[in-house]
């Protein structure tokens, strides 16, 4: 998000549009005033339905953006293309606890967060806040609900307004939804500042002026100013010094403890979720693919991504060397295109073969990469023959092809293949030699389609869920497999 | 016993802004051996970026070396500079601040190689990357067909609309030969990028950013340099990527016998490659060791705050304890000559009041502590009173940085001349 986007998102959480009505204006400084017919339907649905309703229900949630979608786009006839940025997402909250939503760059995660805010509209799926569909909600009660869920953003250097003294920044929420007397407001602010650790002579001073921890101090004091009930923390610590971060990490801990408030942290840093968050989220590709108690995924994690990225993380300690790690090869697929079934199952280290297929885990997962880059045509025939053979209208003389074959069995696979298995990829190579990329395709599905990428496993109910085969059905459990039963 | 490749001496590279003199590295000292991997971690700001400058000689204005030498251990290129410069030259040793410009030049890439944070604006968007690759092969074959020679520069590759068209034309103007380009093909393979061939002819834009800095690498491996300075080189990525670029630094150096010289914050990181670490602080390395040494019996209060700091993967642990305040501003006029961490260090006694010199600290003989706790213990009626340094050093600022402690903390600000660094030091995240 550019920087600008990102000021004008915090001021719009931090107080929507301005001028709007509100009943109570003269209530005193630390109380929030509300129009009242709506606030009166908040707290009767959240007391009505006690502790069990989660505070935020999240079902489905879709985030999706076009490219090639402008006016000329269409005129020239091309197809707008969906990044799917957030598809399908669910989970709750409830009133108290931290849910951490981790995962890599790309995956969606701040995305969620925002369209959860009602920050940028959703493609599909419902957002409810103590009850009520926050997609729904006529222009009153979104100014309700902005005062009780605030978002604090990644960067402290660019989501505060460079002109603005600190003290107005934490001011103008109040400002905005008219909150109290002048007077009254002031005092709040002082408040606030010394609640998270600022003197009050620093009001008059400009954000250049701070440190990135203190700017980001400023920016939960803003989100904090009228009293919510919700945070959305997107990366709060991820800009900043270890030392810089555990004082933030502190504060943000202290605050939940006197204020009730109830945290949905938004991090790639493992570390970072598993000292403050109560249940975690994994989020893969748009996609959440499990999610569980904290100690409980930490400790037993069970899809294989959280596994990898487990692993992944190096721990300070002089241990650290000696660690046995299992690092995942490849990148994230662009969402523009996401896999089938499972999306992670391009990168998985325990993509499942048929059934009745006799082949080895790693046999099996060099197999599934080469078919990979054959869909994608991501091999150029051109070069496999170097000087040697000649490639002349997308084919080879068919004297040249076994030699042709070789070559290229020997560029996608470390170690020869061994037994059956070599001659099926084979064949499926030697079709490449006139490039009939669709007949390699088919030949390898016949024998090698997985049910990772036919069905895409789905994330179930429960208490910690997970979306994996391995696992069986979505929350059943059943038809589980067992990863010895194969090899 | 292995020798030494880099002996580090007195090393000082100061910033000349507008608010003053900036002492980004101080009166800094370190070596490192032959095939070893020596980390250098602090917080952004304490002048491990700039330290890692100063040995490729990459300080650009307003900044200069002002003091100090860099040993490099060379035999070959020692025999070069002895005719007419011998106080360059001590055994096999030269340094490096005092030989000439073309024959420091000349060691760019062949000796010393650099691998930046940010990949995506390390590489030129314009020019496919093996185009890229293959430049900096054929830099590095104009230099050792012209050892120690001015020649050593591409002289004739400027990159113009002219030059261009010429090249569609004529051979000889091209930029990359045939076989510079193979060798750039060789050297994608080299740190794992699958179809080397196909990704050669792509631009920066369609690799991702673990490919990118795998591309870096290879880049920096063109000349075969004896010393790979690692300046962040996981902070821009994903941790499943990140361990995949460490994994392959890892076995980069098992295979070449490399010394890499890496700079990060992240201690994870430190303790994943490193055999000695260096932690920096205000442009000094405070505490230095092998691994254990820092990790497991470290003196220095910095050190042990900043392993506090991280919260623990394994357990839901209790409370963080941070560090207070922030890194200071190291603007000349405001150091002062006591222990520049003594204003945000929990056990500051009046003998912090003096500059410390590094002490012997129990461990390896490495392990050496900028710390008087090194040499006694800590006395309560010797700390400094609470407060100390709000009134005697800084305007009032903020006395309430930290809420986890007392009100003794002191004030600190951290205003442009930070920036300034920052920008330097190249250490935004």
């Amino acid at each position: 998000m550019s920087s600008d986007e990102q000021r004008e998102h915090a001021a719009e959480t931090a107080g929507t549009e301005s001028g709007v009505d509100t009943a109570g204006s003269g209530a005193g400084a630390g109380t929030t005033s509300r129009s009242s017919a709506d606030s009166d339907a908040h707290t009767t649905t959240s007391a009505a339905t006690g502790a069990e309703a989660p505070l935020v229900s999240v079902q489905n949630l879709e985030k999706y953006f076009w490219e090639n979608d402008s006016l000329l786009d269409r005129l020239l006839g091309g197809e707008p293309v969906a990044v799917r940025a957030v598809d399908g997402v669910s989970f709750d909250i409830y009133e108290g606890e931290t849910l951490g939503l981790v995962g890599e760059s790309g995956c969606g995660k701040s995305t969620t967060g925002e369209t959860l805010l009602r920050l940028q509209e959703p493609t599909g799926g419902r957002v409810e806040f103590g009850g009520e569909n926050v997609y729904e909600m006529d222009n009153g009660a979104v100014t309700d609900f902005r005062q009780s869920a605030q978002v604090v953003f990644q960067d402290p250097f660019s989501s505060l307004d460079p002109r603005m003294t600190i003290g107005d920044i934490v001011q103008q929420p109040l400002d905005i939804h008219d909150v109290g007397t002048t007077d009254e407001r002031r005092a709040r602010v002082r408040d606030l500042l010394e609640r998270v650790g600022l003197s009050t002579d620093q009001l008059d001073r400009y954000p250049h002026e701070f440190s990135g921890g203190q700017r980001q101090r400023i920016g939960i004091a803003r989100a904090l100013a009228l009293e919510p009930e919700f945070l959305v923390l997107d990366e709060p610590t991820s800009a900043l010094d270890v030392s810089v971060q555990a004082q933030v990490l502190n504060l943000l801990e202290d605050l939940q403890d006197e204020f009730d408030l109830t945290y949905l942290l938004i991090s790639h840093d493992l570390s970072v979720i598993r000292h403050i968050c109560d249940r975690v989220a994994v989020m893969y590709l748009g996609e959440i693919v499990e999610i569980g108690p904290v100690e409980e995924l930490f400790d037993d994690p069970k899809h294989p991504y959280t596994k990898a990225l487990l692993e992944s993380v190096p721990r300070a300690t002089t241990e650290e060397r000696e660690r046995d790690r299992e690092t995942l090869a490849g990148d994230v697929p662009s969402p523009r295109d996401p896999p089938s079934g499972c999306r992670f199952r391009t990168r998985c280290p325990m993509v499942i073969p048929p059934e009745d297929l006799q082949i080895e885990q790693e046999t099996f997962r060099e197999i599934m990469t080469a078919r990979e880059r054959i869909e994608n045509r991501d091999i150029s025939l051109e070069t496999v023959g170097g000087e040697q053979i000649e490639f002349e209208d997308g084919s080879v003389p068919s004297a040249d092809v076994p030699a042709f074959v070789d070559l290229l069995h020997e560029r996608l696979f470390d170690e020869p293949l061994p037994g059956r298995h070599r001659e099926v990829v084979d064949e499926a190579l030697a079709e490449l030699a006139d490039s009939d990329w669709e007949a390699a395709e088919s030949t390898l599905r016949m024998e090698y389609e997985s049910v990772c990428e036919r069905e895409n496993p789905g994330l179930g109910e429960g208490a910690h869920p997970v979306a994996c085969h391995l696992y069986g059905e979505a929350g059943t459990g059943e038809n589980a497999i067992d990863p010895d039963t194969w090899s | 016993m292995t020798e030494d490749i880099i002996r580090v001496e007195g090393l000082s590279t100061r910033f000349f802004t507008e608010q003053g003199q900036v002492n980004a590295v101080d009166d800094l000292d370190f070596r490192i051996e032959r095939g070893e991997v020596f980390g250098i971690v602090g917080e952004s700001g304490s002048g491990k970026s700039v330290t890692a400058r100063s040995l490729m000689d990459l300080i650009e204005s307003p900044g200069r070396i002002t003091d100090g030498e860099i040993w490099f251990n060379d035999a070959e290129l020692a025999d070069s500079v002895a005719e007419g410069n011998e106080e360059a030259v001590d055994g096999d040793f030269v340094d490096l601040l005092s030989i000439t410009e073309q024959q420091r030049t000349a060691l760019r890439g062949t000796s010393f190689s650099m691998i930046f944070q940010d990949p995506e604006s390390s590489f030129n968007p314009s020019l496919t990357v093996g185009e890229q690759l293959a430049e900096a092969v054929e830099v590095q074959q104009r230099a050792s067909a012209n050892p120690r020679s001015t020649k050593a520069k591409t002289q004739t590759a400027d990159y113009s609309f002219g030059n261009y068209l010429l090249s569609t034309m004529l051979p000889s103007q091209r930029f990359v030969t045939d076989e510079s380009r193979e060798r750039a093909i060789e050297l994608l393979e080299l740190v794992g990028i699958p179809d080397p061939v196909e990704r050669a002819d792509e631009y920066p834009h369609e690799y991702s950013g673990g490919m990118l800095q795998r591309a870096m690498i290879a880049q920096a491996l063109a000349g075969e340099p004896d010393v790979l300075v690692a300046d962040e080189p996981t902070t821009a990525l994903d941790v499943t990527i990140q361990a995949q670029i460490l994994d392959l630094l890892d076995e980069l150096q098992e295979e070449n016998g490399m010394t890499i010289l890496l700079i990060t914050h992240n201690l994870g990181v430190v303790a994943r490659m490193c055999d000695r670490v260096g932690v920096m602080y205000a442009g000094e390395i405070v505490e230095r060791g092998t691994l254990e040494d820092v990790f497991d019996d470290h003196v220095h209060p910095y050190t042990e705050g900043l392993l506090g700091s991280i919260p623990d993967l394994a357990s839901a642990g209790g409370r963080l304890q941070p560090i207070g305040g922030n890194v200071p501003s190291l603007l000349d006029h405001e150091m002062g000559d006591r222990c520049h961490f003594a204003d945000r260090c929990p056990k500051a006694m009046d003998q912090c009041l003096e500059h410390p010199p590094e002490y012997a600290a129990a461990g390896s003989d490495d392990h050496t502590v900028r710390c008087v706790l090194a040499e006694r213990s800590y006395d309560e009626q010797d700390s400094l009173p609470t407060g100390y340094f709000d009134e005697t050093e800084r305007p009032a600022g903020d006395k309430h940085e930290d809420p986890d402690r007392s009100a003794g903390e002191p004030p600190e600000e951290r205003t442009q001349p930070q920036t300034t660094i920052d920008e330097v030091g190249g250490e935004s995240r």
